[in-house]
């Protein structure tokens, strides 16, 4: 009998009760539901769900679902996939087939390759029952924007709840954004390394920046930030955002100095929190105080991303040639590629130039004016 | 990243430029090398390389095409030794020609000579 088949299955008798009064009472046809949901792969429990889902099933000849799984087939799906996508969405052995081949049509028009769609209708089976027409919208706003489709494509990868999205939520973050400043391109930047920008209905700057506004940056400050190192926006930058900023005060820099810091080279916010305290003992122990490795680094923000090797070389060169106060006072001149000081050096002491030490420091072309050649030139490459 | 360790890069170094750019375990080492080989082109020596990487380890995820076209940009500018100002502004890689120019044109509106601003290059933190 078909209810003690089903109870041995594990229906309950309200289960039974609720798909008996809707349906047949073919236990030959009920066996063979089972079993055609048994070579899918499914268990009694998920067995049972599909059937409580889909009450209309029992009905449904084996032949029509088999059409269903034979298309999935077809479109790509491999056994395991066909088992996910009607466990995770049994409604799809309703739609017809009509319905399945052109949801595919639509989406391979947009530009999903094979295994994009696998993987989009993997992660959203439900998607094949849906309008996309807001999907296609988006694709236009986002084309507008400046994206291809197959940029827009590889974001809905990295964040798959993104083809569900509203193209209106969309359209209004890209406002939201460009009221704030930032062009296309940031606009693209930004959400291509962090796609789910889109969905946050929240202020995106404020959420994430809190801090450093209580901090004290002003909001161009953060634009820019984000503006010049994108990346920053990723949440495994941001997660240390604070203990960088404590960092910093920890090592004796004070607020002001913080601000001017990061704002003249954001992309200290890309270092950990050891990272940075270990360039600045790095550079602190090539024999310089604790208050002139704050002044120099204040001066020259640089210096916490440069090798230490690289600082090593310089300083000693000014070392030897005693410009060492001059270099802790004046830290910027760090910047300057040391061939270019060395050839300058040795031109001035060849002849006998050697008190013009300031002149080390000077524009080629005011090096050119006062001594008549273009050091840049004696440079041996 | 075999390469960089070929290339001496202690492993301290390279974990503090994995932390700084996650997506380095990613890029395979022909990349790497592609972009060492167009920096050893404009006059970078090793400690130059090493200084580069160190100091802006997101240049390693450029494309090294898009590197060409910001040392070409700087050749149009005239600046004679490249490797000297990427070494000193590492971070002049991250940006787009775009924001090149309108970095020359600023100087430019500025009052600066074409030799100024091929100085500015020189002798300025860009970033």
């Amino acid at each position: 009998m078909l209810e003690e088949y089903m109870i041995d299955l594990g229906f309950s008798n309200q289960d039974i009760k609720q798909i008996k009064n809707i349906h047949t009472n073919n236990l030959y046809n009920f066996k063979k539901l089972y079993q055609f949901f048994q070579q899918l792969g499914f268990n009694n429990n998920e067995f049972i769900k599909v059937v409580k889902t889909i009450p209309n099933i029992v009905s449904t000849s084996i032949e029509n679902l088999k059409s269903r799984i034979t298309l999935l087939q077809k479109i790509g799906f491999n056994k395991l996939d066909t088992y996910n996508i009607i466990k995770e969405y049994p409604y799809i052995l309703e739609l017809s087939i009509d319905k399945i081949n052109t949801k595919i049509e639509e989406l391979e028009d947009l530009g999903f390759s094979k295994n994009k769609l696998i993987n989009l209708i993997s992660t959203n089976p439900n998607l094949l029952s849906k309008d996309i027409s807001n999907t296609i919208n988006y694709f236009n706003i986002l084309n507008e924007l400046g994206y291809n489709n197959q940029s827009i494509i590889t974001i809905i990868d990295n964040e798959p709840s993104l083809i569900e999205a509203d193209s209106k939520v969309i359209s209004n973050k890209i406002k939201e954004l460009k009221k704030l400043g930032f062009t296309n391109k940031d606009i693209i930047k930004i959400t291509t390394l962090l796609p789910s920008v889109f969905l946050e209905d929240k202020d995106i700057l404020k959420e994430k920046f809190n801090y450093l506004y209580e901090f004290g940056f002003e909001e161009n400050d953060i634009i820019k930030i984000v503006k010049k190192v994108p990346n920053i926006i990723k949440n495994n930058y941001l997660e240390e955002l604070e203990s960088k900023i404590k960092k910093l005060l920890d090592l004796g820099f004070s607020n002001t100095n913080i601000i001017n810091i990061i704002n003249t080279n954001p992309n200290i916010l890309l270092h950990t929190t050891e990272n940075i305290s270990d360039q600045f003992f790095g550079i602190k122990g090539l024999g310089i105080s604790l208050e002139d490795t704050i002044k120099m680094i204040n001066d020259l923000p640089l210096l916490l991303g440069y090798n230490l090797m690289n600082i090593d070389k310089k300083y000693k060169f000014y070392k030897d040639i005693d410009l060492e106060e001059y270099m802790l006072n004046n830290s910027k001149i760090l910047i300057y590629n040391l061939d270019l000081i060395k050839t300058r050096w040795d031109y001035l002491t060849n002849n006998n130039y050697q008190d013009n030490k300031d002149d080390l420091f000077i524009s080629d072309l005011d090096f050119y004016h006062k001594y008549k050649i273009y050091s840049l030139d004696l440079v041996k490459e | 990243m075999d390469i960089l360790i070929r290339y001496g890069f202690s492993i301290e170094e390279i974990k503090n430029m994995m932390d700084t750019n996650d997506e380095l375990e990613s890029i395979p080492d022909k990349d790497i090398l592609e972009l060492i080989n167009v920096l050893i082109n404009i006059g970078c020596h090793e400690e130059h390389i090493m200084n580069i990487f160190i100091c802006n380890p997101l240049c390693l995820s450029k494309d090294v095409k898009e590197i060409k076209r910001i040392i070409k940009k700087l050749k149009e500018f005239k600046i004679k030794h490249l490797y000297m100002v990427i070494d000193s502004n590492p971070y002049i890689l991250n940006m787009s020609i775009e924001e090149l120019d309108n970095l020359y044109k600023a100087k430019n509106d500025e009052g600066l000579s074409p030799e100024e601003i091929t100085d500015y290059f020189y002798h300025n933190i860009i970033i």
